[in-house]
């Protein structure tokens, strides 16, 4: 076991420095740099030759690019994505004080699908091919064919603009301090309800799917036979017996299934004005803010990293089976 | 990007199903420039709103609000209502002194010192005098050479020693006596005690933790005290009760960033947004729904952006250096054709180099009028002659060795995918010039990299804009064959005879030469065409409607003194804050 | 505990159970009749797919829902005191209480029969709460104490752990105390040694043959291996294609097999002073969905083929398999009694 977690995260070591010089030499030979862009944000006064060159060496970006990237991976593995070329915050500042708002979302996307995912999927696998069954597969086979932007699109100008039943931007309102308690949470839901749901109703369809399907095959096990043999009911059998044997899988799907969602942070973020992380790599790919978007590159292959290697470990060791193994 | 694409295309889908305006005349717009936007206010104070608050759109998030260190207009909308300057740009773009802030500014008569007075008794936002040191300090900050002071640093060029000679005033020493040199020491101000603390250490003021925080939550001088920045939601500001100025109008000045314009629109009509600049697109068609009718007015005016087409006469390409092939370009151009489809009828033909609002704006230029076959002739004289077999235009060019090649004449416009308006106008121009036999690609680029290959040179013709100073030396950066390096002289353009009108018109100390001067430049530059100047931009805006006292600059509703300041809700109107 | 253990019996009559297939309904069970009688074992023995495992599961009514049935017959459970229950066609609730309470299981895999993710504390503890409504401290005591009876050692440790931390015999012991956790009259044991080692296996047989007896159940013992009926059962039913075609004590039939099925099965049993039978019977049983006509038996019956080569032309019939007595091919043979207390079907045995 130990040996198998320390082999993995070798490879998980050997894969983030691989991901890390890939994304370095992308970003640094895409065409534009944050001189460039400092320069051009000022309008056309602004512009001039000794300006750019003054601006490229207090970026640094006058060295070689070897040299850039060994100095870059020197700090970061003391942990030092240093200071954003945008406004000269540390990247660990901004990176942090966005995180909270991209795991509420991926936390509260994962509960709620969840939430709707299990039901869903054990009211199938109890009547296989019944009208429940194949009414809610179709269902969530259509929802699961809308792209997310649509669907996000869709939401902000019927429901939140239109019908105005949620407030489809940012975190809160803009009186949030002056509210009273139970005001504040209803707020929240109303800001979180959107951008989540978008979030979570592909999650839904897969999981509700993936639940079925492995309900069924657990269905017909052995030891469900044995459990109804007991005499215990069929509610018991299938939501004791048959489903906890689904969570494991269950929840290396999940762990995989994190960070696709986190993928589709950096359109939704966009469209529903969340300051998440998602939002934060947009902007920083546009002024090429090559700290932030590295230190992004950073966090996105470890949380995938991680997660995934979580994910085995969690079924490593909620599985009696490999745990003693 | 395809997504952005979708997504603007549900957005207009969405908001203004069936609204489809081929003709669009915004002077038939009941919502377009209603009287009440710009009503003054009223002398009684008791009838404007003193608790309202106002939320402002942001269309990015400011790097800092630290003003020496800001370029960007977003970061301006913020740090204008933090700082106080003692110089600023008046509502026609005219120079002036802040009232609330200097008291008198005289120049020497060789025009070498001057010296700006300000008022007694001035302080900072944490209560610490600010004095005559303060601007010296934030002189030494902008010219030194560790500070990123982009803009602050091009705007001083010219300023060769700024001193205090007693606590309200500042001396300075220009390099050369010039009319503009008054310009030169409208700069912003840094207060001394917050930044010179870590300076040794952070000589940048920027990649400090004491010089970054002190940038992101600044002490100012201004109407407004920032109490919060939410990274990547919202700035908000108070009203700083002890301002030296009058009294501000909101007592909360709300910035929401929103870098998606739609994104802006939907909140606007939620009324999430008071206030916001609208595109062509979003001011014609996207807006004449009732949702933005309920909440909303919009403002329009014109604006001091020029948009033309560049051409590069380096000498890298075989084409735009015969004057002859530039006007011919002019010529093939479908102008009324573009007015009316690409921009809506919203934007009015530029007139040349310096726009309507500008003293130095000449309106007698005589335009290029579309006429194909005078822009066939004109090629034909150029030696681009059309070849029988495919209709393409060729000549013979000359190399350095003295060989002679059938060069076709093909070429590439380069243009940002960002912009709304320019690919539909590549198009059309890529038809009108087929028509005189000139072949041209089109390629779209990413606007930074589309700057980046002007800033090189590595371009053939590019459609470009920019938003004239108010001071028209401003011109001689762009054109004068001296800033072909080092200026903006991106397209290589030497012509002696503008080089010696701008020399003139930066000696002469009489307005009205120089307005003679800056007449006969733009007429000259215009016949000379190294640009093909198409429009001038409107400022397209929406206003919350309960907003009183907008007034447009050249520059738009705000940017200048006292913009945004003026702004008032009558008492009674107030939508938020009243507690 | 309960009064009447010692008297519940299971009387099985003209059993018949339908599946779906793909190649469309068949009868793996097809009238088949026994009884299991209080504090007795019934052995049902016959080669592997000759729906021993179904009638078994027709029973607790465990056959697969929705593919398999019961087409027709009776299973009548009865304790002394006169309440009887026909579980062929008794409403699933009323089965649910009696299954795991008055009739319980144990199966031939162990290992795939015990759930995973459960300790096997909890999987024994199960049952007493939902049929005798311990709490769950309860419950799991009992369950210790059920471990340590089936013959487990450091049964609280043990309680503790998962499946795949038993051996096999130790799985099938634990299968064994789930089932005697509710103190059922009806042991139903389908292989319950087959998947064991020999060693083992002759353990476990021991155990049930004591807990059996001390428990005073009636069982059912489904095997294929008719030298553990010869230590365990009071009397024999031997199945073939879906039927019963001998049944005697246990005795009698080791004594005195009539059957040629029952015969031929007896040859390959090992015995102490002869090899077990090399390459066991000829051919081999048909699926459901081939019964042969007539009696199912005779393309394997060495019987019929002796018969057929002593006897007129006329009677016979070439078949693939050679040829056979028509009878054989033409009537079914009916379960008639031969001698006291043993039947048999087949035409040629009872004439
Ligand atoms: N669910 C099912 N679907 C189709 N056929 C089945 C099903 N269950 C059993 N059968 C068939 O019914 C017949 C009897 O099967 P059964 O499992 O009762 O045999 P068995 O006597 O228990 O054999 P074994 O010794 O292999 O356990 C076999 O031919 C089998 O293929
Ligand atoms: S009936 Fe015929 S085939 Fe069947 S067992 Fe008897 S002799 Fe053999
Ligand atoms: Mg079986």
């Amino acid at each position: 076991m130990v040996r198998y977690v320390a082999k993995r995260l070798l490879l998980a070591g050997v894969t983030l420095v691989g991901i890390t010089i890939v994304t370095f030499a992308v970003t640094r030979l895409a065409p534009g740099d944050p001189a460039l862009e400092a320069v051009s944000r000022g309008g056309a006064s602004t512009m001039s030759a000794e300006a750019y060159a003054r601006l490229r060496t207090y970026y640094d970006l006058d060295q070689p690019l070897s040299r850039q990237y060994a100095a870059w991976l020197g700090r970061v593995v003391r942990l030092d994505f240093g200071r954003s070329f945008h406004d000269g915050r540390r990247v660990t500042d901004k990176v942090g004080e966005r995180l909270p708002a991209t795991l509420c979302l991926a936390g509260g996307a994962v509960v709620l699908s969840l939430a709707f995912a299990i039901p869903i999927g054990l009211a199938s696998a109890r009547r296989a091919g019944g009208v429940f069954d194949t009414v809610a597969g179709g269902v969530l086979a259509a929802l699961h064919s809308v792209p997310r932007y649509v669907m996000a699109m869709l939401l902000i100008v019927v429901v939140g603009v239109h019908l105005d039943w949620f407030s489809p931007y940012g975190l809160r309102s803009d009186s949030f301090e002056d509210m009273s308690y139970p005001g504040k949470a209803a707020d929240l839901v109303r800001h979180f309800a959107l951008i989540v749901f978008c979030f979570a109703y592909p999650l839904i369809a897969y999981q509700a799917r993936f639940i079925r399907g492995n309900l069924l095959e657990v269905l017909g096990q052995d030891y469900i036979r044995t459990a109804r043999a007991k005499g215990l009911s069929e509610r018991a059998v299938l939501h004791r017996h048959a489903f906890r044997n689904t969570l494991l899988p269950l929840i290396t799907v999940v762990g995989l299934l994190v960070p696709s969602a986190l993928g589709g942070s950096v359109i939704l973020e966009t469209m529903f004005q969340w300051p998440g992380i998602g939002q934060l790599l947009f902007q920083a790919m546009t002024q090429r803010d090559y700290p932030v978007v590295m230190a992004l590159t950073v966090v996105a292959a470890v949380v995938v990293l991680l997660c995934t290697l979580l994910a085995d470990l969690t079924y490593a060791l909620a599985d009696p089976r490999v745990r003693y193994a | 990007m395809t997504t952005w694409t979708a997504y603007g295309w549900i957005v207009t889908c969405a908001t203004a199903a069936g609204v489809w305006a081929a003709d669009y005349d915004p002077t038939r717009d009941p919502l377009v420039n209603p009287a009440s936007l710009f009503e003054s206010p009223p002398a009684s104070a008791d009838r404007i709103a003193d608790e309202d608050w106002i939320i402002r759109h942001l269309r990015a998030e400011p790097a800092s609000l630290n003003p020496i260190l800001t370029s960007s207009g977003h970061e301006l909308t913020v740090q204008e209502l933090l700082f106080d300057e003692p110089v600023v740009l008046g509502p026609e773009f005219e120079w002036m002194l802040n009232p609330a802030m200097a008291e008198g500014y005289s120049e020497a008569d060789d025009h070498l010192t001057a010296e700006l007075r300000l008022k007694a008794g001035l302080r900072w936002q944490d209560g610490v005098p600010l004095t005559a040191e303060d601007v010296v300090f934030a002189w030494q900050m902008i010219r030194s050479e560790h500070v990123p002071a982009v803009r602050a640093r091009a705007a001083t060029e010219g300023v060769v020693d700024c001193r205090a000679v007693n606590p309200v005033t500042v001396r300075f020493r220009f390099r050369e006596a010039l009319p503009t040199n008054r310009w030169r020491i409208k700069f912003p101000i840094l207060p001394r005690h917050v930044y010179e603390r870590g300076l040794s250490e952070d000589p940048t003021l920027s990649r400090s933790d004491t010089h970054v925080e002190a940038n992101r939550h600044p002490v100012g001088n201004g109407p407004y005290r920032l109490v919060d920045w939410a990274a990547g939601d919202r700035i908000v500001l108070e009203r700083w009760a002890d301002y030296a100025g009058p009294r501000p109008r909101f007592a909360r000045v709300i910035f929401r960033i929103v870098p998606d314009g739609n994104t802006a629109l939907l909140m606007f009509k939620r009324a999430e947004l008071d206030e916001m600049m609208l595109t062509p697109q979003q001011f014609a068609r996207d807006t004449r729904d009732d949702r933005f009718a309920r909440v909303g007015v919009k403002g329009r005016a014109d604006q001091a952006t020029v948009y033309c087409i560049a051409w590069n006469m380096d000498g890298t390409n075989p084409f735009f250096g015969d004057v002859r092939v530039r006007q011919g370009m002019s010529h093939a151009l479908n102008m009324p054709l573009i007015l009316n489809t690409v921009y809506d009828g919203l934007f009015s033909r530029s007139r040349g180099l310096f726009p309507p609002s500008s003293w130095a704006f000449n309106g007698d230029i005589p335009l290029f009028d579309y006429d194909p076959t005078k822009a066939a002739a004109l090629l034909d004289a150029a030696g681009w002659q059309v070849d029988s077999e495919d209709g393409w235009r060729y000549r013979n060019v000359v190399g350095p060795d003295g060989t002679q090649t059938r060069v076709k004449f093909a070429f590439t416009l380069g243009f940002a995918q960002e912009s709304k308006t320019s690919p539909q106008l590549a198009a059309v121009f890529q038809q009108d010039l087929r028509r005189v036999g000139v072949d041209m690609k089109l390629q779209a680029l990413e606007y930074l990299t589309l700057r980046g290959r002007v800033f090189t040179h590595e371009f053939q013709a590019v459609i470009w804009a920019w938003t004239a100073e108010p001071e028209p030396d401003d011109a001689w950066n762009l054109l004068h064959s001296a800033a072909r390096s080092g200026g903006r002289n991106f397209v290589g353009y030497a012509n002696p005879d503008v080089d010696a009108l701008l020399e003139q018109g930066r000696r002469s100390f009489d307005p009205e030469v120089r307005r003679g001067i800056y007449r006969a430049l733009a007429a000259k530059v215009y016949e000379d065409a190294p640009y093909t100047f198409l429009i001038n931009a409107p400022s397209l805006w929406a206003f919350h409607k309960r907003i009183r006292g907008v007034h447009f600059s050249p520059m738009g509703p705000a940017g200048f003194y006292p913009g945004a300041r003026a702004w008032w809700v009558p008492a009674g109107e107030e939508l938020r804050g009243t507690r | 505990m309960s009064p009447n253990r010692h008297s519940a019996a299971l009387a099985v009559r003209d059993l018949r159970v339908e599946i779906r297939t793909r190649e469309g309904i068949v009868r793996p069970v097809d009238g088949v009749s026994f009884d299991i009688r209080p504090g007795r074992t019934l052995g049902l023995a016959g080669e592997s797919g000759c729906g021993k495992t179904v009638s078994a599961l027709a029973l607790m009514r465990l056959l697969p829902r929705g593919q398999a049935r019961i087409s027709g017959g009776s299973v009548l459970w009865s304790n002394g005191d006169g309440e009887s229950v026909n579980l062929a066609t008794a409403a699933e609730q009323e089965v649910r209480r009696l299954r795991g309470r008055r009739l319980a299981m144990i199966f031939q895999d162990p290992a795939a029969a015990l759930n995973p993710v459960f300790t096997v504390g909890e999987q024994i503890a199960e049952v007493s709460r939902l049929h005798l409504g311990l709490s769950h401290g309860k419950a799991m005591r009992r369950a210790v104490s059920l471990l340590s009876r089936v013959g487990i050692a450091d049964a609280a440790r043990r309680a503790r752990e998962y499946p795949h931390q038993f051996s096999g015999g130790m799985q099938q012991r634990a299968m064994l105390a789930m089932a005697l956790a509710g103190e059922p009259g009806i042991l139903i044991a389908d292989e319950p040694t087959t998947a064991l080692d020999v060693t083992v296996q002759a353990q476990i047989v021991d155990l049930l043959r004591g807990l059996q007896s001390e428990a005073g159940m009636g069982m059912l013992w489904v095997t294929h291996d008719l030298g553990v009926l010869a230590q365990v059962a009071d009397e024999i039913c031997v199945m073939y294609a879906g039927r019963i075609v001998e049944r005697a004590g246990t005795r009698e039939l080791f004594a005195n097999p009539l059957h040629p099925y029952t015969q031929a099965l007896l040859a390959c049993v090992p015995r102490l002073h002869r090899p077990a039978g090399t390459g066991g019977i000829p051919g081999s049983v048909p699926t459901p969905a081939e019964v042969p006509p007539g009696c199912r038996f005779h393309p394997r019956c060495a019987l019929s083929r002796r018969l057929a080569v002593e006897l007129d032309a006329e009677l016979c019939v070439n078949t693939q398999s050679g040829s056979v007595l028509r009878r054989c091919v033409d009537e079914v043979p009916a379960l008639r009694p031969v001698g006291a207390d043993h039947w048999v079907a087949c035409g040629e045995v009872a004439s």
